[in-house]
């Protein structure tokens, strides 16, 4: 089972700035979009039927 | 990018069935399907974690007497649970001596309520429920019933939104003022959350803005095109949240509108963006959203 959340959850939850914040969490994200597809075939067709949002989807 | 109204048309789970501890609803206020979320242990215990660092932030680490502003009845069934029960449960957690306010027809007991406050009378206490709920059960009924109440030492924590108070034309800044000029209660966090993302709520600092934590974001896209918006333009909001690998909750448009003002920079010292929530979209928008982006 994944668990990364030790990289995520922290005591103090309001101390990254935007740059450190998009740096650490924007790799984690795109993780759990694949995790989601591989696993929960609505998802993986509803994401299939719009590839277009993949480009960008988190902004960053 | 999900939109948040396919939890209520299809079954978004990524663990087999015999991981779910767990399945939440959302309150289905019409004839529409409520969203089911699938909750392994995992994803449970993130956000139990979550919450409770979140909450540290507001109101300190000890767990305070908590009184709770709902029916004990919402939480009955242990397997299932309504929004609402799944958030006076992640909430009491915060709580010691827990007091339920309102019986099942939602009327308070005025008696007991006192006889709780006078227990602990040198103690800080905790006060949690739905806005709607602390509004009209509570705030309402006390000023209809002349019932004389004083909070004392007291801290709440609300949330769910203010559709529902629109017409009574409330905002936070007064439902916080006559909370403690008829009620005594001495501050008062308003909070966004949802049952897709239980654990990563938006707090509303004491500022007024509502804040990102770490692991989690907002961005306000435009209603028609979807571009992300630059700060200070209204728009729907996208919620994400590192929080759930049991279901596909990470990255949700939301049907709320709302505006971020700006990011790192609020006068409470807290990082994060800062942003607020207006309201809702209009009906007919959120179908137009739901045509284009979810053709399932
Ligand atoms: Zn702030």
């Amino acid at each position: 089972m994944m668990d990364s959340s030790q990289l995520f959850l922290n005591p103090t939850p309001y101390s990254w700035t935007a740059e450190e914040k998009r740096r650490r969490t924007l790799p984690l994200y795109q993780s759990l979009t694949s995790w989601h597809k591989e696993r929960c075939l609505p998802y993986s067709n509803i994401l299939n039927k719009a590839l277009h949002w993949e480009q960008g989807e988190f902004r960053h | 990018m999900l939109p948040v109204q396919l939890f209520k048309k299809a079954e978004l789970s990524s663990v087999p069935d015999e991981q779910v501890i767990k399945v939440l609803k959302s309150s289905g206020t019409t004839s529409q399907q409520p969203s089911k979320i699938y909750l392994d242990r995992e994803t449970a215990s993130r956000q139990t974690k979550a919450l409770s660092y979140i909450m540290k932030s507001f109101i300190g680490g000890q767990r305070l007497p908590m009184v709770i502003v709902d029916s004990k009845a919402v939480i009955q069934n242990r397997q299932s649970y309504s929004a609402r029960g799944a958030g006076i449960l992640g909430f009491s957690n915060f709580g010691r001596d827990h007091f339920y306010l309102l019986d099942e027809e939602m009327k308070p007991d005025w008696e007991g309520l006192r006889a709780f406050l006078d227990k602990h009378a040198d103690t800080r206490k905790l006060i949690f429920g739905f806005t709607f709920i602390v509004w009209l059960h509570l705030y309402k009924e006390a000023v209809r019933q002349e019932q004389r109440v004083d909070f004392g030492d007291s801290v709440l924590i609300h949330g769910g939104g203010w559709k529902k108070l629109e017409q009574e034309k409330t905002d936070s800044l007064t439902f916080n003022r006559l909370l403690r000029d008829s009620l005594g209660i001495r501050s008062s966090y308003n909070y966004y959350g949802m049952v897709e993302q239980v654990g990563s709520i938006f707090m509303e600092c004491e500022q007024g803005w509502l804040h990102t934590p770490d692991f989690a974001d907002v961005l306000v896209r435009d209603p028609y095109t979807l571009e992300v918006l630059p700060n200070g333009k209204e728009g729907i909001v996208q919620v994400m949240s590192l929080l759930p690998s049991s279901y596909p909750g990470h990255n949700l448009l939301t049907e709320d509108v709302g505006v971020i003002l700006g990011e790192d920079n609020c006068p409470c010292g807290r990082h994060g963006k800062m942003f607020r929530v207006s309201g809702r979209l209009p009906a007919a928008e959120i179908r137009g959203c739901s045509d284009t982006y979810s053709a399932t």
